[in-house]
């Protein structure tokens, strides 16, 4: 079974990179679910997304130190949702901050925590051509610990992206793929 | 294997492509989190349209029915409490075409003022609920579902939970059947709900039960499945069976419900004698548990599980194995470290403004349910009361009748989408039994907290007609109320003095705080 966590806030596209995941994993014929949040918490909250993909999946959810892989769109996110990683799971994370208003509290740093990969998705996506485009470089970050051809990436994009903004997100994907050491 | 693709769905989505495979020509519903993009997939390939609420919903549904045509109506779980009243009696009369009506409930209120459990309403009503446990069988239930309408004679409702209406898993779709009316014949005897036909049909609603009863006997709408042990037996339905399997795995043997009301005796007991210990795993109220103890089975549930929020893997292993899960130090650390980022009023929103003054004034604020509620929250916390859909404005009489002193320092906060669902009997109201009541309508062109539908005074309909406006002004006028005005919550000075103004006047009075949602302005 293979478990992966999204976080972010909400408007963050978690759920577009998790539809991106879901179709690579259900096209090697694996049995896949996608959990998503819509509703309340969409409105500025914390979002966390779930995919799980293996022979056979029953419950959506992703339990706490399961993710093989954590992808978080935000720190203080990534942070929140590190509970999920399991002990020798990868995370990439995004280095954007985006601040917590009118709450008790420290802002949270990402260096509490080790073996993180951070990403500046933020920079890496205008250089794409759309700084709404950070979900997809940091899918591209992540594909390298996949197990899915160049090719099945692109198709799995273009599935879940309109014609019109796929130039950008191939873009993203490209310069998020490349900022890791493989 | 019909060799079709598979394609990842949402449950909300399957149960919209289930209606349309099953020929529903009929789609009526009010939004509410997590119900609310069925019936935006279903309009896309059938005839549906947003009602202002879910009485009007399902009374069109049921009309449409009588007229001959398969049809829907979707909601969340408290949206049965609005549409009870059609739906008790509509059990009476029975359907023409199939109805069925999708009821999402709210384990954990993640989008929710209350955790309720709609299949007491199952019960209640004496209607048949299925329970899908994933997105094929959102589909395949839905037009089930429809079947055992016409089959019975009766409505049907559909359960399903945050989790099974927003998750994506993979479906395989049939094909589409065209829609057909059934002819419509008059029929009062059946259809209209006078005592002396109410109480014949009341004993034809026992009987249908009773044919129900027997049916999910046999009904492979539940079945069992056995695992490699006789040592644990689970029953359990939707995502509670998900959880279930996943937590206890192959050597558990399950009896799978996909319809909890009726619920079936025998494959129980069956499952009963095979194995050590039967557990009735079900998130919320202890529905299946308390069937089962009545019919004399004994189960273990409710004694060691919550009927608070969602069940985990881990909850479920630690009240049935006993196995607790180890707690990593490192997540105590993280979760003391990490403020908590609760939903907000987005930036440009304008009820921010209208907040701003309210704050200001130090007023009691009766609120209701929308993205203004979020002015409850700091840094406003402008907020008194919040209870249900319409609530704000006759709660507000209430409070001032008995504290009629309080009249220039309190208001009711209502948005234009509920204002129109449950707002207009409680202005009467006021109108009526006289409170000098200020009412605050914050409409700002769309309801806002489900994600943007057109309502009455939108302009649109949902598959994206034009309509007439519904002029709030002139409805509040109508009712009786002389203070009418209208304020701009970009403008604080100008709304605190017309606030003031109305909260002085020594009669009824409402103020339409107007301003597009900020998300319709920038179209983000
Ligand atoms: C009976 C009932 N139906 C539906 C809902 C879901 N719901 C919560 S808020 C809301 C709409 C609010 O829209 P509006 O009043 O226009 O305020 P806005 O969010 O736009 O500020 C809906 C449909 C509910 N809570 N209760």
């Amino acid at each position: 079974m293979i478990n992966i966590v999204i976080a972010g806030v909400g408007g963050q596209g978690s759920i577009l990179a998790a539809k991106v995941l879901g179709s690579l994993y259900l096209s090697k014929g694996l049995d896949v679910k996608v959990n998503e949040v819509h509703g309340m918490s969409q409105r500025g909250g914390s979002v966390v997304t779930m995919i799980r993909a293996g022979e056979k999946v029953h419950n959506p959810l992703v339990s706490v130190g399961e993710a093989d892989y954590l992808v978080g769109l935000e720190i203080h996110e990534t942070l929140r949702a590190w509970p999920y990683l399991a002990k020798n799971g990868k995370a990439v994370t995004s280095t954007r901050v985006i601040p917590i208003r009118y709450q008790p509290g420290e802002a949270a740093s990402v260096g509490i925590i080790g073996g993180v990969i951070r990403i500046e998705a933020e920079e890496l996506a205008k250089k794409a051509g759309n700084a709404k485009s950070e979900n997809i470089v940091l899918l591209g970050a992540l594909s390298n610990f996949l197990d899915f051809s160049g090719d099945e990436w692109e198709a799995a994009l273009r599935e879940n992206i309109k014609p019109k903004h796929i130039g950008v997100n191939l873009n993203a994907f490209q310069l998020g793929r490349e900022e890791v050491p493989k | 294997m019909s060799g079709k693709r598979k394609v990842l769905m949402m449950g909300n989505e399957a149960v919209a492509r289930g209606l349309t495979e099953a020929g529903c020509s009929f789609v009526s519903s009010y939004p509410g989190t997590p119900s609310t993009e069925i019936t935006e997939f279903a309009a896309k390939t059938v005839y549906a349209e947003w009602a202002p609420n879910e009485k009007v919903a399902v009374e069109a549904a049921l009309g449409a029915s009588l007229a001959g045509a398969r049809s829907f109506s979707g909601m969340k779980h408290v949206g049965v409490n609005v549409a009870a009243d059609p739906l008790f009696t509509a059990a009476y009369t029975g359907i023409n075409g199939g109805v069925v009506i999708a009821v999402a409930d709210d384990p954990g209120c993640h989008s929710s003022q209350n955790e309720q459990d709609s299949r007491h309403y199952a019960e209640a009503m004496k209607l048949p609920m299925l329970e899908p446990s994933d997105s094929q069988e959102c589909l395949d239930f839905t037009k089930t579902a429809f079947t055992l309408s016409e089959r019975f004679d009766t409505p049907v409702l559909l359960r399903l939970t945050t989790r099974i209406s927003h998750s994506r898993s993979a479906v395989t779709v049939g094909e589409i059947e065209r829609p057909v009316l059934r002819e419509y014949q008059k029929n009062p005897g059946k259809n209209v709900m006078v005592p002396a036909a109410a109480r014949v049909r009341h004993a034809a609603l026992e009987e249908r039960l009773a044919s129900l009863g027997d049916f999910c006997e046999e009904s492979g709408l539940n079945r069992i499945e056995w695992g490699t042990e006789r040592k644990i037996g689970v029953v359990a339905s939707g995502i509670s069976y998900q959880t279930a399997r996943e937590a206890l795995g192959d050597s558990a043997s399950y009896l799978k419900l996909g319809m909890v009301f009726p619920l079936p005796v025998l494959p129980l007991r069956e499952l009963a004698e095979a194995v050590d210990e039967l557990w009735v795993i079900e998130e919320l109220d202890d529905f299946i548990e308390t069937h089962c103890k009545k019919h004399g089975l004994k189960v273990w549930g409710k004694a060691d599980l919550t009927p608070l929020g969602e069940y985990t893997v881990p909850i479920l292993r630690q009240a049935v194995l006993g196995e607790t899960a180890e707690e990593s130090p490192q997540s105590e650390l993280l979760l003391n470290n990490v403020p908590p980022r609760p939903p907000v009023l987005c930036p440009g929103c304008p009820h921010w403004g209208t907040f701003g003054v309210i704050k200001k004034l130090n007023l009691t604020v009766m609120g209701d349910i929308g993205c203004y509620t979020l002015g409850a929250s700091p840094p406003l916390s402008s907020m008194d009361f919040c209870v249900c859909m319409g609530a704000s404005v006759s709660s507000l009489h209430g409070f001032l009748k008995v504290r009629p002193d309080r009249a220039d320092k309190a208001v009711a906060v209502i948005g234009d989408s509920t204002f129109m669902h449950s707002g207009l009997t409680g202005l009467m109201n006021i109108v009526y039994n006289q409170t000098p009541a200020t009412v605050l309508i914050l409409d700002n062109a769309i309801t806002g907290m489900t994600g943007h539908q057109q309502n009455p005074g939108t302009g649109l309909t949902l598959m994206g007609q034009s309509a007439p406006v519904l002029d709030l002004e002139a409805v509040c006028r109508s009712l009786g109320v002389k203070r009418v005005v209208t304020a701009d919550p970009r403008d604080p000075a100008a709304l605190e003095a017309a606030l003031k103004e109305e909260l002085a006047a020594s009669e009824p009075s409402v103020v339409v705080v107007r301003r597009p949602c900020a998300l319709l302005e920038g179209s983000i």
